[in-house]
């Protein structure tokens, strides 16, 4: 029964994708109540896994494993190719996070009124595919799910996005595209250099395969291999398994997004329809995260450790370079955008410091990130689509026309910035007190980070005061379009709020559940 | 019930205060709120007392958390200092709410208010309690929360809102400071109790004495850096230099919460937090924060005498008492600095109630020379007003008397042990700083309640006779009466006369007398508060008490001078607005500190800061879209350059494609038509990227990838 729930977090998106296409027109207005029941059923999935957990075991539960590639490749041996899906410390936290963020996206996407058809069907295709990459075990359906999500993604954004929406999406499409190159590179490289133990006896030849399992364990690599731990190979002057790390520190941190590779987000952003975005940075994003560390640095520790400064340094520089630019930006949207990229920052920061601390705060800080950009981004969206303003300067005093909004908009904002009781605290004190703990960087790095936190109280107390204090004023033709939330946002928003104080409040609900892999994977530096 | 217990269900019961008077703010009438929120403060006072009876030296503790084998519990620590501030924030919070009703009366949004007063002291209980770092840091930052929701009340007005946003900031940056120290504490000792801190470091201080100074240079110095981390968090709470410049700001809030929050409880919260950490200060740090806390004493008070707004007046004054404080904890006079915590929490709060009052009675006018002549208008508020200015003064009958001493003997003996006579600079620094207290205070007394005309001394002199004789004549009526209802007509007729606002006034100034404190006028030693909290008070500089005590008097009798003078001259007309003396307008501005942070942080970073910062109350619409400064700049590079290479590059791989298109075209046409044929479906294919087709392209561009690398990989080996 536990070994069928997995998959379903896959397949029931992918089959309410189908019935949406199947559908006649007729049935229009059922598409929207499909995506919502599926990722309703989704999350309760979720819970039903995040209840079962078992918070003392380090390694993956709930494995699901059938065969399905097996090729032969003459001398080389068999390449192995499984469908195998499984959950620990790390991606359970994501997991929850998915179904979450897409069941709020569902909701979120009931303000799209053009071809619901597609949309719903490529949203729940969307759905399918952020499942499968948190719950993958296997590298290459790992990579098969993180490269398919660009396509739903690239066509929500091109075909609902703003005015430059085409530009956006492929510029999004492009930029991650290349990181998958990279990452492609090192799984290639990854497998070849490793054999199945299990199965090589079994077949009588080398079998490469793509099962994490197999690829963290040091023992399974073949000798004298281009990826092997002693390996002295070197590719462009550096150590072999040091250049493959830093091709995933370039492609996942593409994804990330980290400085300088995140010209693509404020742009996505900008252009995507709010559920999308709420998406995007609510889940799309960590899956950078997820694969850095994941991959990064479950697979390859040695070459993380020769690589912490430049983690540290990429994440530092996301979180002040982010922060400053959210300061310059007059445009509501761009403004969370680069926050993002700020909060990120801290993400990077965390897991560069190899401690407990710094790795479960990282994983912490991208959930709480998850939970406030998507608020973030419900916020814009409702102001948006009353006005079709994202202009700080359109608005001033909104607080006295919109009390409820206000507040939630005050709960997102002071999460941010990390107010103790909401969840962004957390995981900016962890990751702070990780990379100040650890002895691989000196601790003024983590200074630095700290800057970060005075920088979004700056910008967020800010952008505050300018559009939600003081007298009511608005342009004229705003004032009537100005109304307190619907139930329906209300809802969206009130949920997350919860979370977000629940998760800043017991943070135990999350730690205790990443504290066994996280452990573990220490062990492994 | 245990002591937990009580605490908690306490805590539940403001924390169910603001969530119900926040969410049913329309359905609750005013009045419901205000005897709710009494109610829950009352319950709390009485717990409090019922946890003073359960008595010090409880802890608890429960699992919060876990990070791998690292614990982080829910402690709380009860011990002395804990039941005292305990109760100093649920009684002043009581009072200050009582207060409240009158001063808040007809605001529209009454029933928020009172929910955030709430809030504020469920995290302030929170802060008292905590028995570990980090969550003594949670409720921290709360408290600041509910200060920037306080400060910044009333919403529609720009300089609120600047001043809240400015008060959060500011506090942010000294909890950068705090956060560190914390982190600092916690790769030393490994554990944020402080119990378990206070045992290790008890031991290490104690290797201090065995091994000279120098071998343990790296140890004294990380723990010299420790206690200056942690000070930080006090130094921006407790408005001390360099980030004092928040406090007069916060001004903007509702009196009765400056009285609360910025006069007795938050601001001392950074008094509280080095009370509780004093035992990690080593003699360097404590040197370092015995200069900034008197230097912020001097300076805060210069500047108090220069302003005319009654609040600025006593915004100052707090930062000046705070600095003595802080001096106190600097120079290990630990619970000297407490007793005068104590004592400066009525009173300050007294006085700022009775400023209230006065404000109230004005319709919120605040401007000092714009007052007087209230001796008889508000005749109670006027003796309450007197009895706590006297205490903050430091006259003998009077609490501040008592506590400022015990600081100031404290601070000469300290000095005196260093053998060196520099550091007699602090306590002389500290003298001439409460001097000062007494010539400011005693110039805004008279500037506000003296007539402006006449010889008010004289007329007091006559009232208090008057008094006297009204009194005497109104006891004889109570006793004489004959019938109890009479009687209690007579007693509930001067109740109603009083109202909550002189009712709160009047506790506050009976706190401020000596009495509560100590049964003898002239000295705190054998009292209450001084067998709990010990102060060793040098028989050698008792005289310090006397001389201090003849200062203080010269200074009144100066000021009463000046002030009389600074009278005529308003009367007049003359020099009213704008002080012609540069070194008055110098300190009046508090020395340009706020500029100076404007032209070296805030227009750095984004260039706009006068057009936020100064709101002009002409200009309605506040231009605030010119951005400029560093944030601009790297948005300019990150939208311009950083992006524009890549544009660029996307642009070359199309014009590449083209080119290659036109290549292949040129030359296949003339040889091949065939050919030329697959080169026009690549042609297409490469148009078909352009267009946004992009689903091919990517399945093409994995699969030749995969095959291209699994190819490099057979030729490798």
């Amino acid at each position: 029964m536990n070994s069928i729930l997995l998959s379903t977090l896959i397949f029931l998106p992918l089959v309410g994708s189908l019935l949406i296409l199947l559908l006649p027109d007729s049935f229009r207005n059922s598409y929207k109540w499909i995506a919502v029941v599926v990722s309703i059923l989704n999350l309760l999935n979720v819970l039903a896994i995040y209840t079962a957990f078992d918070v003392t075991k380090s390694g993956y539960q709930f494995i699901q494993h059938t065969e399905w590639i097996r090729l032969k490749l003459g001398t080389l041996g068999y390449v192995s190719v499984d469908f195998l899906l499984g959950i620990d410390g790390m991606s359970m936290p994501m997991v929850l996070l998915s179904g979450i963020v897409m069941c709020i996206g569902a909701v979120a996407s009931f303000t799209i009124r053009q071809r619901q058809k597609a949309y719903f069907a490529l949203y729940c295709l969307l759905s399918a595919s952020v499942m499968g990459a948190f719950i993958s075990v296997d590298f290459f359906l790992f990579f098969l799910f993180f490269e398919f999500m660009l396509l739903p993604m690239y066509f929500l954004i091109a075909i609902w996005g703003g005015e430059r929406r085409e530009y956006a999406a492929l510029k999004f499409f492009i930029y991650t595209l290349v990181g998958s190159v990279f990452i492609l590179i090192v799984m290639i490289g990854l497998s070849m250099s490793v054999a199945d133990p299990f199965f090589s006896d079994e077949l009588g030849a080398i079998v490469h395969s793509f099962d994490f399992r197999v690829l963290a364990n040091e023992a399974n690599y073949l000798p004298d291999r281009l990826l092997h731990p002693d390996s002295t190979a070197t590719i462009l002057g550096m150590p072999a398994r040091e250049f493959m790390f830093m091709l995933l520190f370039i492609g996942f941190g593409i994804k990330l997004p980290m400085v300088p590779f995140h010209t693509w987000l404020p742009d996505a952003h900008v252009e995507a329809p709010t559920a999308v975005s709420v998406v995007l940075a609510g889940v799309l994003l960590k899956i950078g995260g997820y694969g850095f560390l994941r991959i990064g640095y479950e697979l390859m520790p040695d070459a993380a450790y020769q690589f912490t400064y430049w983690v540290a340094g990429a994440g530092v520089i996301s979180i002040i370079y982010g922060a400053l630019n959210a300061l310059a930006q007059t445009d509501l949207k761009k403004m969370v955008a680069y926050s993002s990229v700020s909060h990120m920052g801290f993400v990077f920061l965390g897991f560069a410091s190899v401690t407990s601390e710094g790795i479960s705060g990282g994983i912490y800080q991208m959930f709480s990130h998850g939970l406030l950009s998507a608020m973030l981004f419900l916020i814009v969206g409702v102001i948006y689509d009353r006005t079709h303003s994202r202009q700080i300067a359109d608005f001033q005093g909104i607080f006295g026309k919109m009390p409820l909004y206000t507040l939630m908009v005050a709960i997102a904002f002071f999460g941010s910035l990390g107010l103790p009781a909401l969840s962004g605290f957390i995981g900016e004190f962890f990751t702070l007190m990780g990379a100040f703990q650890t002895h691989l960087f000196p601790s003024w790095v983590a200074l630095l980070g700290a800057l970060g936190i005075v920088l979004s109280a700056v910008y967020f107390l800010w952008t505050f005061q300018r559009m939600f204090l003081g007298e009511f004023k608005t342009k004229s033709e705003f004032v009537e379009k100005l109304t307190d939330l619907d139930n329906r946002e209300m809802i969206l928003l009130f949920s997350l709020a919860l979370l977000v104080i629940t998760f800043g409040i017991f943070p135990n609900l999350l730690f205790d559940i990443t504290n066994e892999t996280v452990s573990y994977l220490l062990t492994r530096f | 019930m245990s002591a937990p217990q009580v605490i908690l269900s306490n805590l539940v019961f403001y924390l169910l205060g603001f969530v119900v008077f926040l969410a049913a703010r329309k359905q609750l009438s005013d009045q419901s709120v205000s005897l709710l929120s009494l109610l829950i403060s009352l319950i709390g006072m009485l717990l409090s007392l019922g946890l003073i009876v359960l008595g010090s030296g409880q802890s608890f503790s429960v699992n919060w958390f876990t990070i791998a084998n690292h614990n982080f519990n829910f402690d709380i620590l009860i011990n002395n200092l804990t039941l005292l501030l305990y109760f100093i924030v649920q009684f002043v919070g009581f009072w200050v709410q009582l207060f409240s009703i009158r001063y808040m009366e007809k605001d529209p949004d009454f029933s928020r208010y009172f929910s955030y007063v709430n809030l504020f002291i469920f995290a302030m209980l929170g802060v008292v309690i905590s028995g570990n770092l980090l969550l003594l840091f949670f409720f921290w930052e709360l408290v600041g929360f509910c200060s920037y929701l306080l400060i910044g009340f009333w919403y529609k007005r720009p300089a609120a809102t600047a001043a809240s946003k400015k008060a959060f900031i500011m506090n942010r940056v000294g909890d950068v400071g705090f956060l560190f120290g914390i982190f600092l504490v916690y790769s030393f000792f490994n554990t944020l109790n402080i119990s378990e801190v206070a045992e290790q470091a008890t031991k290490l201080f104690a290797d201090f004495e065995i091994y000279s100074a120098s071998q343990q240079y790296s140890k004294s110095y990380l723990l010299t850096v420790m206690g200056l981390l942690l000070f930080c968090g006090c130094v921006a709470k407790s408005a001390q230099f360099p980030l004092q410049v928040w406090l007069p700001d916060a001004m903007e809030g509702p009196t009765p919460v400056s009285a609360l929050i910025h006069a007795a409880t938050m601001v001392a919260a950074g008094i509280f937090l080095m009370a509780r950490i004093a035992f990690l200060l080593t003699p360097t740090a404590g040197l370092i924060i015995a200069i900034i806390g008197v230097f912020t004493a001097l300076i805060s008070a210069i500047s108090a005498i220069f302003q005319y707004d009654i609040k600025k007046v006593l915004a100052y004054s707090t930062i000046s008492q705070l600095g003595l404080m802080v001096t106190g904890i600097g120079i290990g006079a630990t619970n000297a600095a407490l007793f005068h915590l104590t004592t400066h929490a009525f009173f300050k709060a007294g006085l700022f109630l009775g400023a209230g009052a006065v404000i109230h009675y004005l319709h919120h006018n605040q401007d000092i020379r714009k007052m007087g002549n209230l001796r008889k208008r508000m005749p109670i508020i006027f003796w309450c007003f007197g009895i706590c200015s006297a205490a903050l003064a430091g006259l003998p009958f009077f609490s501040g008397y008592l506590s400022k001493d015990a600081l100031l003997i404290s601070a000469f003996s300290w000095a005196d042990a260093k053998q060196n006579d520099v550091y007699f600079l602090i306590p002389l620094t500290a003298v001439f700083a409460s001097a000062l207290t007494a010539y400011y205070i005693t110039r805004l007394y008279i500037l506000v309640f003296f007539d402006r005309q006449g010889s008010t001394m004289k007329a007091i002199v006559q009232s208090v006779v008057n008094t006297y004789s009204n009194v005497r004549k109104g006891m004889k009526a109570v006793v004489s009466a004959e019938e109890m209802g009479f009687r209690e007509n007579l007693v509930s007729n001067f109740i109603r006369s009083i109202g909550p606002m002189e009712a709160a006034v009047m506790v506050m100034a009976f706190l401020s007398l000596f009495l509560p404190f100590s049964l003898n006028p002239f000295s705190m030693e054998n009292s209450t508060f001084e067998t709990t909290f010990p102060v060793i008070l040098s028989e050698k500089y008792h005289w310090v008490a006397y001389g201090m005590l003849g200062i203080t008097l010269l200074s009144i009798w100066l000021s009463y001078t000046f002030a009389k003078e600074e009278v005529g001259r308003i009367r007049n007309e003359t020099a009213v607005y704008g002080d012609s003396n540069w070194i008055a307008r110098f300190a009046q501005n508090h020395y340009y500190i706020n500029s100076l942070y404007r032209f070296i942080f805030v227009k750095p970073l984004i260039g706009v800061a006068e057009k936020v910062e100064e709101f002009d109350e002409k200009s309605e619409v506040l231009n605030f879209t010119t951005v400029s400064g560093v944030s601009r700049w790297l948005h300019y590079f990150d939208s311009t350059w950083l992006d524009g290479v890549v544009n660029r590059i996307g642009t070359l791989l199309i014009h590449f494609a083209d080119e290659i298109r036109n290549f292949e075209q040129v030359i296949i046409d003339r040889s091949i038509t065939l050919i030329s044929e697959a080169a026009g479906r690549l042609g297409k294919l490469t148009r078909q990227l352009q267009a946004g087709r992009v689903q091919s392209y990517i399945a093409s561009l994995i699969a030749g990838l995969i095959l291209l690398i699994m190819l490099l990989f057979v030729l490798g080996n």
